[in-house]
């Protein structure tokens, strides 16, 4: 394996592979960054172009396309409060936050050093520990991926600073809304009142540029009729830039962000390689464990660094890793790996134990594609951060303008449709009220992206199961179902000691 | 580049609406055809029907353009090119079981008799798939257990409505027993819930099963084409074995009807110089694509065909029950 590791990188390392690295990951960048263009889409569009090319180049452009367009999701979602993949929700609860506070350059280079992290300790799992992850990745089965989405949903307790009540309400709204359409299960249509537009219910992108950017583009025009302009802005940011702009720096942050990256990592790169799973899960899952472990946990959502760290390390951390079942048993780990199967397909190369043997160059040249594109990134990143804040120095009318056209012709795009953009525009406005009366965003999203996960897994385990015991007794369910009790009673149990100690 | 995308694809749509090309016109006129896929891109139609647009341009001279209408199982785009100017620009991807099942299935703006079949390129027969230590040997085995333990056995599809499950169905009926139905969003999930042992035995594709049967990772037992794959030449058909049950899920290419027949015909032979073309045909081999060629009355009749017996069953058994 090594001798192969080491022969494939000087195939991988020539000019025209460099250039495409490049290239794929700055295209990746700015499709994350924009609101709407999320990175399956962004692979989708590639593979017509790689027909032609080589297939160690066409899946280098691929790699970095993915991992690009992962961690780009972070500028938008830290600059203007909308994640610009879904796996970037969780990055706007304190990415926005700090940037508001006038240091926004520093989260955008916490978000690029965090995702380069995440992102190369996935590839190096994919290079060093695959076939053993990807025999773990098969005991997983429906009650195991049922007991995951639990767990996922459990952190919906992590958003419910405000009001428990909200909280719920908003959680069982998103859930409502992810059983419109056909039901996985038997084949029934439910509340498509006949509308064929309705049959697959509202896509996940559709909803969440709805309540994130209509909201922000009305907020800004807000802030414009009120007479707070750009002038504000500016006066904001020079002020900033006058008692000097805080940065990243290893000193302050290399030592205090180990734990977190460590954490993160693990929880990306085993998230990743579930199918079905994807990008989201795994940041919510770190953010909740990230301020479980901090020592100020009422700072997470205010702008604490710690939660950008949290979420955009375990995001990119799922990138390699969900091309671990890929390459070991041609199974796609999530919706991108999925296209890029096809993508392998055509150039006469099946994913599988036997492309190891027969294509080398290139499996190992992937996976090299994997890591270097992180260090690619790296640098487009943490140089860009600077001229990326600068699109906040924009007027914010011609800001509001510009993110509510890339919003609907990105939610157009998706699948050529109309009617994604009306639904997208009535989620706006859902957004937008539920802005003004304080409703949280980010139970509700979570229950539209877990909700048809959680009621199918378990649905099809049931089915599955001699006796719906099983569901708490195959090894690994029973594992997770522990875990997920502990994620929800911790914060009791320590509540009750603490009391405990006070009192004593 | 994303946004220039759903510009140019704006513009493709509206060229769609607008254009309107004198009825004398010699077909193809100066004007681009645009081919329908009712799939997402990059997906395995999608790169399918991306291929056939880049092969066929020499043959009929003139250039098509992929525009992808998901959705909706597939309904939507169906109903797109149902609903197009019969003019010969517009030309759909059709997939079964589902341009047949859909119409069955609801109410639909579209029937069979709303498409003029041009030419079938692909037709991918359904299998019988086990883990190599699964105490099944041979289908016999599958369907003797079935039969001594009712509501038992547990085979995967790749979804409700889906080639596999409407083949069960029928085998069920056929053989004379009941079986538990998991079902599964695509190929993909349904074969890694059979590697992982979670199903007792699971139903997919040839193109979708060649990979695996090579590297000893799943066994085979059955195949439901009319004859043997050329693939698995050494595997049963369960016509051979004496079950009437012959599914498969093809791809083929159509028009809206009332579209001349000269186009079609010209289409059709465009059509059967792709599938003659040697790279053509290699790429497609590669990925184990079982390809066929089918002329517009052919085509037309395996549909009509798979019609009637998929209305029968939906008497008799639907798919779904509410």
């Amino acid at each position: 394996m090594f001798e192969h590791l080491v022969s494939s990188l000087s195939g991988t390392l020539v000019f025209s592979n460099i250039v495409a690295m490049v290239v794929s990951t700055a295209a990746g960048i700015t499709v994350g960054a924009l609101p709407g263009l999320s990175a399956s889409m962004g692979v989708a569009l590639l593979i017509p172009f790689t027909f032609t090319m080589d297939p160690l180049t066409g899946l280098l452009c691929m790699a970095g396309m993915y991992n690009g367009a992962i961690y780009g999701g972070s500028i938008a979602a830290i600059l203007i409060n909308i994640p610009g993949t879904p796996g970037a929700v969780v990055t706007t609860f304190d990415g926005n936050a700090m940037a508001k506070k006038g240091e926004g350059r520093y989260a955008l280079e916490t978000a690029v050093i965090c995702s380069t992290v995440g992102g190369a300790a996935s590839a190096l799992a994919l290079m060093f520990i695959a076939p053993y992850l990807a025999a773990l990745a098969l005991k997983f089965g429906p009650a195991e991926y049922f007991w995951i989405s639990v767990l996922g949903l459990s952190t919906i307790a992590s958003f419910l600073s405000g009001s428990t009540v909200k909280g719920l309400f908003c959680a069982f709204a998103g859930l409502f809304v992810s059983t419109v359409g056909i039901d996985q299960i038997s084949g029934v249509f439910r509340f498509t009142f006949d509308n064929m537009y309705l049959m697959e219910g509202f896509p996940e992108i559709v909803v969440l540029i709805g309540l994130y950017s209509i909201p922000e583009v009305f907020t800004m025009l807000e802030d414009v009729a009120g007479g707070k302009t750009a002038a504000a802005n500016n006066a904001m940011l020079d002020q900033t830039r006058y008692k000097e702009e805080k940065r990243w720096t290893f000193r302050q942050d290399f030592k205090s962000s180990l734990p977190t990256w460590t954490r993160s990592s693990i929880i990306g790169i085993v998230i990743g390689m579930i199918p079905g799973a994807g990008s989201s899960i795994a940041a919510f899952i770190s953010y909740k464990e990230a301020k479980r472990k901090s020592k100020n946990p009422d700072n997470f959502g205010k702008g604490e660094v710690e939660g950008i760290r949290a979420s955009e390390t375990a995001n990119n951390a799922v990138t390699a890793s969900a091309m671990i079942p890929m390459l070991t048993f041609g199974i796609p780990g999530n919706v991108v790996t999925a296209i890029m199967v096809g993508g392998l397909l055509i150039h006469g190369l099946h994913p599988g134990p036997n492309l190891f043997i027969k294509e080398p160059r290139i499996v190992y040249g992937l996976m090299w594609g994997m890591l270097l594109t992180n260090f690619i990134m790296l640098g487009l990143g943490y140089f860009g951060s600077r001229y990326f804040a600068k699109c906040l120095k924009m007027p914010t009318v011609i800001l509001a303008a510009a993110i509510g056209v890339l919003s609907t012709v990105g939610t157009y795009s998706l699948n050529n449709s109309m009617f994604d953009v009306y639904s997208m525009l009535c989620f706006g406005v859902v957004g937008l009220v539920m802005r003004k009366m304080k409703l949280p965003i980010a139970p509700a999203v979570l229950g539209i992206i877990l909700g048809p996960l959680a009621e199918t897994e378990l649905r099809r385990a049931l089915m599955i199961a001699d006796s719906p015991i099983e569901i708490f007794t195959r090894p690994l369910s029973f594992f997770l179902f522990l875990l997920t009790l502990l994620s929800l009673f911790y914060p009791v149990f320590k509540a009750r000691l603490a009391a405990r100690g006070t009192k004593a | 580049m994303k946004k220039m995308t759903g510009l140019m694809m704006l513009l493709c749509a509206s060229f769609l609406i607008f254009s309107s090309v004198p009825a004398d016109a010699e077909w193809p006129a100066d004007q681009q055809i645009t081919m329908i896929v009712a799939y997402s891109p990059g997906g395995s139609t999608d790169i399918m029907a991306r291929l056939v647009a880049n092969y066929i341009e020499p043959y009929i001279g003139q250039k098509v353009v992929v525009l992808n209408k998901p959705g909706a199982g597939a309904e939507i785009g169906y109903t797109l090119v149902s609903e197009a100017k019969p003019d010969g620009y517009t030309v759909g991807f059709l997939n079964t079981p589902s341009i047949v099942a859909l119409p069955i299935r609801k109410k639909t703006k579209f029937t069979l008799d709303s498409f003029v079949p041009v030419a079938c390129l692909m037709d991918d027969p359904g299998t019988v798939l086990v883990r190599p230590d699964s105490p099944f040997k041979t289908m016999a085995d599958v369907i003797q257990y079935a039969k001594d333990n009712p509501g038992k056995l547990t085979y995967g599809v790749s979804g409700i409505g889906s080639d596999d499950h409407m083949a069960m169905l029928f085998l069920e009926k056929a053989a004379g027993f009941k079986a538990k139905v998991v079902p599964f969003t695509g190929a993909g999930p349904n074969r890694t819930a059979l590697l992982g042992g979670h199903i007792d035995i699971a139903l997919f594709n040839v193109s979708e099963a060649k990979e695996y049967t090579e590297t000893g990772q799943i066994r085979m037992l059955a195949q439901m084409g009319e004859e043997r794959d050329p693939l698995f030449p050494e595997i049963e058909t369960l016509k051979e074995m004496g079950y009437d049950v012959v599914m498969g899920s093809s791809r083929g290419i159509a028009m809206p009807a009332g579209v001349p027949s000269e186009i079609v015909e010209k289409f059709a032979e465009g059509m059967r110089k792709v599938v003659e073309n040697p790279e053509f045909r290699k790429k497609c081999e590669d990925a184990y694509l079982p390809l066929v060629y089918m002329n517009p009355a052919g085509y037309k009749k395996h549909l009509s065909d798979l019609s009637n017996r998929l209305t029968k069953l939906w008497e008799e058994d639907p798919w779904i029950k509410e």
